[in-house]
């Protein structure tokens, strides 16, 4: 069965809560909301990639159209759907010990995240592990890969400014410390490298 | 699907590959360290990857090094697809 949802006019959340009322109420198919708002438009699009569903967008005359694909899971697929495995790097050095090589390690760690099949949901980084996420640091590519695939990359607001590197964010939304504790509370697993 | 064509230098020690990386960077070629991957067999866990244009200018770099006697490495050619890899030694 398929939709259409007119969200024209509608401002923010508005489109999104009318969308998601709309799936559930089909068990499968397509629903196509209208909007006119490009931020509405990210949203939508935000939305159906974390709820695993393939959509795809067309604009015309100014309006767009958001086409989510509703589909039916297998059970597996709901399971790994209902995993949010977040990683906290707390550090821009992975263990203790030599400064030098655990830098390295950390490099390492993000560049083989990349190399696995599952990736995390959340990535998050604080204190010195946000020099990871700004301009200049060689891990800023790999967490591109990451984010193309789905995880969100969160860095504490606080340190980037108290590090002086603000207006350096490379790569994911700065954050504070309500979303870093809610993604830890959320989180079926938390790996902390 | 995301495809990447790389070389990669395996060396028997975290040393060697720390020490041959600082020896390129230097030499204004881009490299990074990177975990060994799975597929290669070697003692050391990092090794260097690079850019397949960039091979000859390393190899000579490393030839041309007087502490060339204490590297001993591998290199390797690295076709990766998604998520799989094809490596092959050079």
């Amino acid at each position: 069965m398929n939709k259409i949802v007119d969200a024209t006019g509608k401002l923010c959340p508005m489109p999104i809560i009318m969308t998601k009322k709309a799936l559930k109420e089909i068990e499968k198919g397509i629903v196509e909301t209208l909007i006119d708002s490009e931020i509405s438009k990210e949203n939508l699009e935000k939305m159906a990639r974390e709820m695993g569903l393939s959509f795809e967008t067309t604009e015309e005359n100014g309006i767009y159209h958001v086409k989510v694909n509703k589909v039916v899971k297998s059970q597996e697929e709901t399971e790994n759907k209902d995993e949010k495995t977040v990683i906290v790097i707390a550090s821009d050095k992975m263990g203790e010990g030599s400064e030098e090589l655990g830098k390295i390690l950390m490099k390492g760690f993000i560049y083989t995240l990349t190399e696995m099949e599952k990736v995390p949901s959340t990535i998050l980084f604080y204190n010195s592990g946000a020099k990871i996420t700004v301009e200049g640091s060689e891990s800023v590519e790999d967490l591109k890969t990451l984010k193309e695939r789905g995880t969100e990359i969160l860095t504490c607001g606080t340190c980037l400014n108290y590090y002086g590197i603000e207006d350096k964010l490379a790569i994911g939304e700065i954050s504070n410390m309500y979303t870093i504790i809610e993604r830890q509370t959320d989180a079926t697993k938390v790996i902390r490298p | 699907m995301r495809s990447e064509t790389f070389c990669l230098i395996a060396a028997d020690s975290t040393h060697q590959i720390m020490k041959l990386e600082k020896l390129i960077l230097e030499n204004n070629i881009k490299v990074r360290i990177i975990p060994v991957p799975k597929e290669v067999t070697a003692n050391c866990g990092l090794s260097i990857k690079f850019d397949v244009s960039d091979l000859e200018k390393i190899k000579s770099l490393i030839q041309n090094d007087n502490q060339k006697d204490d590297f001993d490495f591998c290199l390797y050619n690295v076709e990766k697809s998604g998520l799989k890899k094809q490596i092959t030694k050079i």
